[in-house]
């Protein structure tokens, strides 16, 4: 009995407690939030917000009301609002080798960020392979860069269009053509891709998150050329048949979904047509804030729930609030098609284009 | 040519003045058990000139013939004053004996023990009398514990045996047994320390002011001596606690010249919790958590000129699981075996030698080990009884530590009256051990692909590390006195040579005989790093070297002082500091120390630090109530060039302010209280205080997941914990008996049951919650001990 007591007492003192304290969290909001990503030839464009009480679940952000001002090296090019939330200046567009400082204010605040868009990657040579593997087509790509002297951060970008006709299935039916656009994933064992979270594979428990967004700094070839190496995923329709399939995202040669690929199957009759593939590379050379944004950004999702791991704080470069304020130069770029039907843009009418959803802003 | 002559009769002088002096020279012990007594005061009370015992115990003193009244004094004991006619060197050992119980403070014109006169500045002794009276957490006396109560030191989080000081980290402490150094000095993550106060003879803290015979580290020193063992009679001591039983045994094997004194301690929690565990799974399964400390020391004296000790500490942790069951399946009967366990622990040894060359030369020689491990078991067999037949089975093993050979030479040499120098080095040849797993499987149906006997991990690393000291303690006038040394190292590792010089120098101005002012530096380097989790204390935590990438540490500490003697008994000691330190280690942004074995330097930041602050120590050391009132006011820094955008934060246990209070009253023979009651500025952690919305940056594959808010910091340890502070109540009822003295000790650790903060963490309201504050998440904090009390029982005979 004496044993139980004893042991019922050691265990209760061990019992940790847990309450409810205090946090001011209305105190740390309504912090004023900026970001605007700029380019060469787009327009430019900024989203003024609020920060939102951590106690809260707030899925869209309050908008903030405010005048923004841009500077282009230090002239004044545009005064815009007051408005609140997307603000755009469709006559403005970022030129390379520029700086840009930004001035908001907004909810009784000033905040300001300054950028530079960088000049166009240099690109020395481009070699491409063609290959199959895993019953996929893959286009094996050496590009070599020159880095030029100082810190340069770059981001390798495929986006892929697919051009996909539907052919009118009844009398009242019309022929129609969609462009559907997606972000095209690569593989790539450069360790210029691995070096930034460190995965390189010999940790057991915790490799990092993966670069998928394929940012790259030039620590390893400060000054030099570098030959980046990659492999697309490949998923293009077969030539012979371009109507197999759904049409949706190209279609794989071994069948879909379990089907022989027989052209005089009812489900490919007169079904979706593929036109077009065509992969557009990107070289983009970013700012050294667009690159640390994006950089610790992805740590911060990868990690933000790992209770053991050091906490992320998301990079900004916006003084007296946050955000970010950063620019790219994307002028590098090559294109690489397979035309399955031939077509004229005059005579096609192209229904929906997703391009612009994922790359105007 | 005058110059030259002019030196040859300043040495002559020199010369001559030295044939003139005599040398006494002996021993401090105490009288009761022989034990020798450290840092004791010997002192000439005409000419005001003394010297300390060393850490063996010796002491040495030069004068002009002739007659002297000298004084031999140490803290708790009676002073001893002799009056002699010296007329050539002598030999003199002090037997010091005890104070009564209740003997009050008197004030005989002689020279009390104070920090007034010593050079030294930053240095606290802390007496084991004094540790064994402070309440204690759960019954357990803890030295780590008591020291951090010190201004200066912090304890990091709640309960734990963790060491901050002045603005340092947990791996800058050099912790030093009997020479040796401890790696982890930490028993169930941090709650306990690993040192029993029953082996322990003395505590010397230092936390700046560095003398040069010490390296290794930035922040502190703590050098920790076990007891000899009584020479006169065996006796001893044991205890019964709540959570662990504990013995001592001290005495002669050969009287006054071979002496052992032994110590083991263990908890029982997993004894106590057996029953219950094996009754609710049907004897199927056991599960416990012990540690145990063996301390065991052995003192022969070899003539009265040379002595040898042999000392050596085992402490493990150990948590296990084990299950055995049976089941029947396919008309045959299976047994199911599974064993786990995870353990750590430290052995050190020391073999030294005394020797007195001369009455002014004494040397020592020790020969070190000290190993840590943690280590980490699985094994499981599945065995067909029906057939005999053995089926699957899966075998796990993992191995990491430290482990260290060295050989270290000290002198102490005393040329004239007025200087006491010591020399020595070191040599340690270290072991590191990364880590290295090994798997053993069979699978008699499947091959899932695992390997069935393979092992990997890290190579163990080798790494050579040397050191040599020069200090010289010179009284340059009655009034002034310095401490002049020079500390210089090197570390072989990797192919590299780290080769660091460190000048060290402390002052003291008498301004009169109660009051002086001291100042000093000290610039220190630290070859190894701890790896560690920067919220926990973890038997993971590992130690590694330095490498090409990942440079040695270094610090440059600065100190400015004063001391007060306000009566005999109560000293007065203001001190400030600035400590700047570089390549300080940092996880980086979202690393973890889990699996952090492999590419460990990529998981790391190099940065820089700064510390400074004030701290006030009002201290009493005899009569019935003694104890002492510190406060600290400090910053502590940090600056990464690749952390929270190379802006500076604030370091994690950053205190602003930190209040402590300790006392001890004996109200009688039979009856003593210890109090204490500390306060400390919240730590600061790094807290999500807003939600922010991301930017639209074309093609980003999270922006398809949806996730287009994130957490704002503003930057690491951006946030204040709640403040921090608690008040522990111990009672010690004493009886003499008829062989001894029986205890009872009863403790109340966080008397009034504050809750601390020890975690802090966002968690989802109730729908109920939710409308009441219009609020969907809540600040929840984590505290881990509310009001324990304990009780013990001790016997001492």
């Amino acid at each position: 009995m004496k044993k139980h007591i004893l042991l019922t007492l050691v265990l209760a003192s061990l019992l940790s407690c847990i309450k409810t304290i205090d946090f001011d969290d209305e105190g740390f909001a309504n912090m004023v939030v900026v970001n605007s990503i700029i380019w060469p030839d787009s327009a430019f464009s900024a989203t003024l917000l609020k920060s939102s009480s951590i106690l809260e679940d707030r899925h869209v952000s309050e908008l903030a009301a405010g005048t923004v001002d841009l500077y282009e090296n230090g002239t004044l090019i545009s005064h815009l609002g007051p408005a609140s939330g997307l603000i755009r200046d469709p006559g403005i567009k970022p030129k390379a080798g520029n700086t840009y400082r930004i001035v908001v204010t907004a909810n009784g605040q000033q905040v300001e960020a300054e950028t530079t868009i960088p000049l166009q990657a240099d690109v020395v040579s481009v070699d491409t392979t063609n290959y199959k593997g895993n019953g996929l087509n893959h286009i094996y790509f050496k590009i070599k860069i020159k880095d030029a002297e100082g810190d340069d951060y770059y981001r390798l970008v495929i986006v892929h269009e697919n051009l996909v006709k539907y052919p009118a299935q009844n009398e009242n039916d019309t022929t129609r053509y969609f462009l559907h656009t997606y972000h095209e994933a690569m593989a790539t064992d450069d360790p210029v891709f691995k070096s930034v979270y460190n995965n390189f594979g010999d940790e057991f428990i915790d490799n990092g998150p993966e670069n998928d967004s394929y940012i790259f700094p030039d620590t390893y070839f400060q000054g030099k050329e570098h030959t980046l190496q990659f492999y697309t995923s490949g998923l293009y329709a077969n030539p012979a048949n371009p109507n197999l399939g759904g049409g949706y995202g190209g279609v794989y040669e071994g069948g879909y979904g379990g089907l022989e690929n027989n052209p005089n199957d009812s489900i490919y009759k007169n079904g979706p047509q593929q036109i077009y593939d065509r992969s557009t590379i990107y070289i983009q050379h970013l700012s050294k804030d667009l690159y640390n944004y994006l950089k610790y950004i992805k740590l911060y999702f990868h990690y933000h729930d790992n209770p053991f791991s050091e906490p992320v704080p998301v990079y900004s470069n916006v003084k007296n609030g946050t955000g970010i304020f950063a620019g790219f130069n994307d002028d590098t770029r090559f294109t690489f098609e397979k035309i399955y039907i031939p077509f004229s843009m005059d005579t096609i009418t192209v229904e929906k284009d997703n391009y612009s959803n994922y790359y105007g802003y | 040519m005058r110059k030259s002559t002019a030196l040859l009769l300043l040495l002559l002088l020199t010369q001559l003045a030295f044939s003139q002096t005599v040398t006494i020279r002996g021993f401090v012990s105490d009288q009761t058990n022989g034990e020798r007594l450290l840092n004791a005061n010997v002192y000439e009370q005409k000419i005001q000139r003394g010297t300390i015992t060393n850490n063996f115990g010796f002491y040495s003193l030069s004068f002009p013939r002739g007659k002297y009244s000298i004084a031999c004094s140490f803290v708790g004991y009676q002073t001893q004053l002799l009056e002699i006619n010296l007329q050539k060197d002598t030999v003199i050992d002090f037997k010091l004996s005890l104070k009564a119980d209740l003997e009050e403070i008197t004030i005989t014109g002689q020279k009390i023990e104070s920090q007034v006169t010593s050079t030294q500045m930053s240095r606290v002794e802390i007496s084991m009398d004094k540790v064994q009276s402070l309440p204690a957490f759960l019954g357990e006396a803890d030295v780590i514990k008591t020291i951090q109560l010190l201004p200066g030191v912090q304890s990091g989080s709640e309960g734990t045996s963790g060491l901050y000081v002045r603005g340092g980290g947990p791996d800058q402490n050099l912790i030093l047994l009997d020479d040796v150094p401890v790696y982890n000095a930490e028993h169930l993550f941090g709650f306990f320390s690993v040192f029993n106060p029953d082996a322990i003879k003395s505590v010397s803290f230092y936390k700046g002011g560095f003398p040069a015979r010490y390296g290794g580290r930035l922040s502190s020193v703590l050098d920790i001596r076990m007891k000899d063992g009584n020479a006169k009679e065996l006796n001893g001591n044991f205890s019964i606690g709540l959570i662990s039983s504990k013995l001592n045994l001290e005495g002669p094997i050969v009287k006054d010249k071979t002496t052992f004194n032994f110590s083991a301690r263990r908890t029982y929690i997993d004894i106590l919790s057996r029953p219950i565990i094996t009754k609710s799974s049907n004897g199927e399964d056991v599960a416990g958590y012990f540690f145990h400390d063996l301390n065991m020391k052995i003192t022969h004296k070899l003539s009265d000129r040379s002595r040898i000790y042999l000392s050596a500490y085992n402490g493990r942790d150990k948590a296990y699981a084990r299950h055995d069951s049976q089941n029947t399946y396919d008309n045959a009967t299976w047994q199911n075996k599974d064993k786990f366990s995870v353990g750590w622990g430290n052995i050190t040894t020391a073999l030294r030698w005394n020797y007195i060359f001369s009455n002014r030369l004494f040397a020592n020689t020790t020969l070190t080990y000290s190993r840590y491990q943690f280590d980490v078991m699985e094994k499981t067999v599945k065995k067909n009884l029906t057939t005999g037949r053995t089926g699957d089975t899966f075998g796990l093993d993992y191995k990491s530590g430290i482990e260290d050979f060295g050989m270290k030479m000290d002198f102490d040499y005393f040329p004239t009256p007025n200087q006491r120098i010591k020399f020595g080095g070191n040599v340690i040849d270290h072991t590191f051990r990364p880590g290295i797993l090994a798997f053993d499987k069979t699978d008699v149906n499947n091959d899932l692909g695992m390997p069935k006997d393979s092992a990997f991990g890290n190579p163990n690393i080798h790494a050579q590390e040397l050191y040599a000291y020069f200090e010289d303690n010179i009284d340059i006038s009655p009034r002034l006195s310095v401490n002049v040394g020079l500390h210089t190292s090197g570390f072989f590792v990797d192919d590299t040579f780290n080769a660091s010089l460190q000048p060290r120098i402390s002052a003291r101005w008498l301004a009169s005989s109660r009051l002086s002012f001291k100042a000093a530096y000290s610039k220190m380097s630290q070859n190894v790093h701890l790896l560690s989790s920067s919220t926990i204390s973890l038997p993971t935590d590992l130690w590694l070297p330095t490498t090409k990438r990942v440079k040695p540490q270094a610090s440059h500490q600065y100190a400015l002082g004063a001391v007060y003697q306000v009566n005999p008994a109560i000293d007065l000691s203001v001190e400030s500091f600035y400590k700047s330190m570089n390549n300080l280690l940092e996880y980086k942004d979202g690393a973890s120390f889990v699996g952090a074995t492999t590419g460990w330097e990529d998981k790391v930041e190099m940065g820089r630090g700064w510390s400074y602050g004030t701290e006030v120590l009002l201290q009493k050391n005899t009569g019935k109530t003694t104890g002492w009132i510190g406060y600290t006011w400090s910053k502590a820094e940090r600056q990464f060039d690749n952390l929270n955008w190379g802006r500076k934060f604030y370091a994690r246990y950053d205190r602003r302010h930190d209040v402590s209070f300790v006392m001890t009253h004996r109200f009688s023979k039979r009856f003593d209280v210890g109090l204490t009651w500390v306060y400390g500025t919240g730590n600061a952690v790094t807290l999500p205080t807003q939600n922010v919305s991301a930017a639209y940056v074309p093609f980003l594959n999270y922006q398809y997941q949806f996730q287009t808010n994130y957490e704002y910091y503003g930057q690491r340890n951006n946030y204040r914990m709640p403040s921090y502070h608690r008040m522990d109540v111990g009672f010690n009822f004493h009886k003499q008996k008829k062989h001894g003295i029986r205890t009872w000790n009863l403790s109340f650790y966080n008397a009034y049951s504050r809750q601390n903060p020890y975690f802090l963490y966002f968690e989802r309201t109730s729908d109920a919650e939710s409308q009441q504050t219009g609020k969907s998440r809540k600040l929840q904090q984590l505290s881990l001990f509310p009001i324990i009390p304990s009780i013990s029982y001790s016997y001492k005979f």
